[in-house]
């Protein structure tokens, strides 16, 4: 800001002065994230939860914001950008000396204590997965010969309009390159936003599912096509997306065995009568047919429709290690259940002397089941009498804490 | 009745049923249980007393603990600064979970009262009880005390207990550290505190 300061008084350039007020803008909102950024605002159990999301060496900083969203931003790439045209290189990478990558993460702050819902932070997450992947497919000759294809169909939708007709062939010419900037936009937003449910629905299994259905259903209409500006995917769209990739990965249906594991009937059944009318939800197709009666969309989703199996594998690639275990259902849940129904958070496994850490992926799912029981449930449940929804998100949280303390222990103390 | 020794404690967490089982989550050393006693952990969540926010703690006029006192996070690895002849309230790094079978008192551990920490007189842990247990910290020596969280400050001594129920007060399924609330206790404290 000094240096910046100094450029205004020997300047005395509109432009520089335009951009030292935009630079103090850009300040005075990170300021006001970094004054939220306190731990009476922000619960420790999300930035733990973040931080397990992405690579050890990038700083996070976690604020809520008014807005009932979830974002993830490079503050360090967003400073970067803002001055590169003001400082020179040398300037540039002068302040940028030895300063680590931050990325502010901005939930809802509606939703503060709602751990749950955060596992939408794994989609903000998988933006960055996203971009990786539009990169990459850029370079493949597979991309390319689509790429054609997808022109000479734009052309022929075009050809089809009898206003088109009707142009000389400079307008038609602008026409055509319009029309598919417009097709590819709405082709790489529909990319990202799938991709990052995606990578989502791999770090937390079920949880992301369930997450994505009490964020999207808050306020959206299930089947709005894509808008100019933003271009989401319909909402139904996404929930089938992710049951789709659930489904193939084995990891939704094993909730259809939760009582066979040996978790209560009653709540057992309540999750299974919230998968069904999910799947009742995306089973209605009419944001496909919304799809379809577009011929631009159609086009787009076919597209995206066929690179269903890549995408799976590039995000499983990229997220490596940090997969959700499919395993944890059968192995894990119904004991992280036990616990949850006496009030004690499912941060551990097993009896003394033999108890052994959770994993942050199974103790979220425990919570998820527990609490689509307590809200879904048509009768009471006698094992979940002492509990209530604050009190759930409460232990869930701690759950969160001792197995991120216990991983960390483990590591420093117990194998050196 | 008596108290639980080492053997007792372990097989009290080797319980088979859950329900019976005593948990203390995480126990991060197996050497934290010793011979009569479970060493325990401060937490991270540390309420502090907002001094000159009232001139006195008068139950019938402050029923509502957020007018003297703050919480304060204390992250790993960090300093917390307990001043002389300050009381703090601390919850304990583990969440317990105890039998209906048995109750506990929290009480100082020698090297750290000998220093001039003292976990202070609220120290009952009843039968059933479920949660995080708030310490309180008071500093009766001359120099400020350094605290980190992890630090095995306290231990919890265990007794056998017959015929008692389950705690289900106000303080159960604390997930951290909790003040003092004086309206539970309210039609009591309204006999003895009426002014004329």
């Amino acid at each position: 800001m000094t240096l910046s300061a100094s450029k205004v008084e020997i300047s005395r350039d509109k432009n520089t002065t335009l951009r030292f007020f935009q630079l103090v803008m850009m300040f005075t909102d990170i300021f006001d994230s970094l004054d939220q950024a306190n731990s009476e605002q922000t619960p420790r159990g999300i930035v733990q939860l973040i931080s397990k999301l992405v690579d050890s060496d990038v700083q996070i900083l976690v604020s809520p914001q008014q807005n009932y969203n979830y974002s993830v931003s490079n503050i360090t790439q967003s400073i970067h950008n803002a001055i590169e045209n003001t400082f020179s290189t040398l300037e540039v990478d002068g302040i940028f000396q030895g300063i680590p990558e931050i990325r502010l993460v901005r939930f809802p702050r509606i939703e503060r204590d709602n751990i749950l819902l955060h596992v939408i932070l794994g989609h903000e997450i998988g933006h960055e997965v996203a971009a990786n992947y539009l990169s990459q497919e850029q370079t493949t000759a597979e991309y390319q010969t689509r790429l054609q294809v997808t022109i000479l169909k734009v052309n022929e939708i075009l050809s089809a309009d009898k206003t088109f007709i009707t142009l000389d062939a400079n307008e038609q010419l602008k026409l055509q390159n319009t029309t598919l900037q417009e097709v590819l936009k709405v082709r790489t937003r529909g990319l990202q936003e799938l991709i990052s449910d995606v990578t989502c629905a791999y770090f937390f299994g079920p949880s992301g599912l369930f997450g994505f259905y009490d964020f999207l259903t808050v306020f959206s209409n299930l089947d709005d096509l894509p808008r100019a500006n933003s271009y989401y995917p319909p909402p139904r769209y996404r929930l089938r997306y992710l049951v789709q990739v659930l489904t193939k990965n084995d990891l939704l249906d094993e909730l259809y065995h939760l009582e066979a594991y040996g978790v209560p009937e009653q709540i057992a059944n309540s999750v299974i009568a919230f998968v069904e009318h999910i799947k009742t939800i995306v089973g209605d197709n009419s944001d496909l047919a919304a799809i379809k009666a577009n011929p631009y969309m159609d086009l787009v989703y076919d597209w995206i429709e066929e690179l269903e199996e890549s995408i799976g594998e590039f995000v499983r690639n990229s997220i490596g290690t940090k997969l959700f275990e499919k395993g944890s259902v059968q192995e894990k849940m119904p004991e992280s259940i036990a616990r949850l129904c006496l009030n004690i958070p499912a941060n551990e496994l097993g009896k003394y002397p033999n108890m052994v850490a959770s994993d942050w992926g199974t103790a979220i799912l425990a919570g998820w089941i527990v609490r689509i029981a307590l809200k879904f449930s048509e009768a009471p449940i006698p094992e979940l009498e002492g509990l209530n929804e604050d009190l759930l998100r409460n232990l869930t949280l701690t759950a969160l804490e001792y197995c991120t303390l216990v991983e960390k222990y483990t590591e420093e103390v117990k194998t050196t | 009745m008596s108290v639980l020794g080492r053997d007792a404690i372990k097989s009290l967490m080797a319980e088979e049923k859950i329900e019976d089982r005593l948990i203390i989550t995480p126990l991060l050393e197996d050497t934290q249980i010793s011979q009569s006693s479970v060493d325990i952990r401060l937490g991270h969540n540390f309420i502090v007393t907002k001094k000159g926010a009232v001139p006195s703690i008068d139950p019938t006029l402050h029923s509502n603990p957020a007018e003297y006192q703050a919480m304060h996070r204390v992250n790993l690895r960090e300093k917390f600064y307990l001043h002389p002849k300050e009381l703090v309230l601390a919850g304990t790094l583990e969440y317990f979970r105890l039998p209906t079978t048995v109750n506990g008192y929290v009480t100082s551990r020698s090297s750290w009262g000998r220093s001039g920490l003292v976990i202070a007189t609220a120290t009952i842990i009843h039968p059933g009880f479920n949660g995080v247990i708030t310490l309180e910290l008071l500093n009766l020596g001359d120099v400020p005390m350094v605290l980190y969280p992890g630090l095995d400050v306290a231990q919890l001594v265990l007794h056998q207990c017959i015929g008692a129920d389950e705690y289900d007060g106000r303080f159960s399924n604390a997930t951290t550290t909790m003040g003092s609330n004086f309206t539970a206790n309210k039609i009591i404290t309204e006999f003895w505190t009426k002014q004329d």
